[in-house]
């Protein structure tokens, strides 16, 4: 894995170029509709201004209702390019970093598996996953993927309206490997808190004090937690964890290691507003990308000297 | 009457501790179980580890005749001081296995020889957890036992501070284990 960019972006500006020709044409297209449906709008709100009478406030009102629904039918080109972007450009970094991974903008890692992970208490109540990439790193067969994982809340304030808001469970990568040992229960390595309870796990008090400084974990098995969290592994982990801005929880289970990146940020989008020719997101997308496959080597998840192979 | 509820406070407390520093003794005992469950996987590798490496190391011949004779027993029948032999023993065994391998390239490509080095890797992988799960459950005890007030409960009864295991130096650290699949 050559994490080039330069020498990438150099065989990427044909496509690069078809990219922002495709934004040109998909924004013509769009202003053409926006101009028809904005003018739509102020004509009806002008009329309407006019034959009540009313103040020039209402003239106002049209004109900003007739720019919103214009920039609007923008904007709603938006989804076009985005797929156009992930497809011809996410799609040629990715390969490039990883020969072996396959690309799916709309799959996701499944609800079950983020459920099954232990990593969060509160069961999503709104559930999506998309940007999957899949594939083998040398012996290691990973999965990695956008999850926007929210919960719903229901308020009822003094005049007995109900409020319905959503909160994040989490939001951020799920990168889910093939561990290199077997092993049976689950180990779970949650961020430091000052409650040190977990219903149904034990808790796991660990020799290395940085460690324990920046995570608490809990098992179903003393001694299986200290066989997958050997000292270099923990280690390994702490170095990992620097490298993400968002704090990362780790979950041992059914034999393979689910790492929680939190992100806050929609990763692979772009839109129609911006030229594509001069895009430094992408550049970023590269570094993230980077980062993501290069946790199995991080993790040393290719040493197979254990007796799983 | 204050001094009739300080008495059950009281009262309370020693039994709380008493249970405490009773279930925190058995955490030591599981935990040195779980060794002894590991030692004896490790003894069961030696007929193994005899048969795939002992015509390529007469001069390590010493060494395997010491863990032949061992195995004439089963773990369960040897004393304390036999299984500390067998610990010794084992572990010299087990840097000849690797040494003679450096030196015998149709030794390493053979199949049984990869079965077993992976078997090796994986007890002593296993039992170096089981010695950490067994210091910390030490540990826990130890604070229990020496830390006021339930000092005062385990000196009533008898709560003894026991002590640490010694972790080899290449447990302790992260081992180097990519090298013995090189060379």
């Amino acid at each position: 894995m050559e994490p080039n960019f330069a020498t990438l972006y150099e065989s990427l500006r044909p496509t690069l170029e078809q990219l922002e020709a495709k934004r040109l044409e998909l924004k013509s297209k769009g202003t053409k509709t926006g101009l028809i449906a904005g003018g739509i709008c102020l004509l009806i709100g002008c009329a309407i201004t006019i034959w009540s009478n009313t103040s020039p406030i209402g003239l106002a009102i049209s004109l900003i209702i007739g720019l919103l629904v214009f920039a609007g039918c923008i904007h709603s080109q938006s989804s076009e390019l985005c797929a156009y972007y992930k497809r011809n450009i996410i799609a040629t970094l990715v390969t490039h970093l990883c020969p072996n991974a396959r690309y799916q903008p709309e799959q996701g890692i499944s609800e079950q598996i983020f459920i099954k992970s232990g990593l969060f208490s509160t069961p999503p109540d709104r559930y999506h996953s998309e940007d999957l990439i899949s594939g083998q790193i040398d012996k290691t067969v990973f999965l990695c993927s956008e999850i926007v994982a929210e919960e719903k809340r229901v308020t009822h304030d003094n005049k007995g309206h109900t409020h319905t808001h959503w909160v994040d469970i989490f939001h951020g990568f799920f990168f889910v490997a093939d561990f290199q040992k077997d092993f049976q229960g689950q180990t779970l390595v949650f961020r430091n808190t000052w409650i040190k309870l977990r219903p149904g796990r034990q808790r796991v008090k660990l020799e290395n004090s940085e460690f324990e400084k920046s995570f608490d974990v809990y098992s179903t098995d003393q001694v299986e937690a200290r066989y997958l969290l050997t000292p270099r592994m923990m280690e390994q982990l702490l170095t990992l964890d620097r490298k993400f801005p968002g704090k990362i929880t780790v979950s041992f289970y059914n034999s393979n290691v689910i790492i929680a990146i939190p992100d806050s940020r929609n990763h692979f989008e772009t839109n129609i507003w911006k030229s594509q020719l001069h895009n430094t997101d992408i550049q970023q997308e590269f570094q993230t990308l980077v980062t993501l496959l290069s946790i199995v080597n991080d993790l040393n998840l290719n040493l197979r000297i254990w007796t799983k192979e | 009457m204050i001094s009739s509820i300080l008495f059950i406070v009281i009262i309370l407390y020693a039994i709380i501790a008493y249970n405490n520093l009773t279930r925190k003794r058995n955490n030591v005992d599981n935990a040195f179980g779980s060794i002894d469950a590991m030692l004896k996987k490790r003894f069961d590798l030696i007929p193994n580890l005899v048969a795939t490496i002992q015509q390529y190391a007469d001069h390590e011949k010493a060494t395997f005749t010491q863990i032949t004779a061992l195995r004439t027993k089963s773990y369960d029948q040897l004393g304390e001081s036999e299984k500390a032999e067998f610990d010794r023993t084992f572990n010299a065994a087990r840097r000849s296995f690797f040494m003679v391998a450096e030196n015998y390239p149709q030794l390493r490509a053979s199949e049984n020889f990869m079965h077993l080095q992976r078997a090796l890797n994986e007890t002593e992988e296993q039992l170096s957890a089981s010695r950490r799960t067994y210091n910390a459950a030490v540990t826990d005890y130890n604070n229990a036992v020496m830390t006021f007030p339930s000092s005062i409960v385990a000196n009533i009864f008898s709560f003894t501070k026991k002590e640490v295991l010694t972790i080899p130096e290449e447990e302790r650290s992260a081992p180097n284990v990519k090298k013995l699949f090189q060379s």
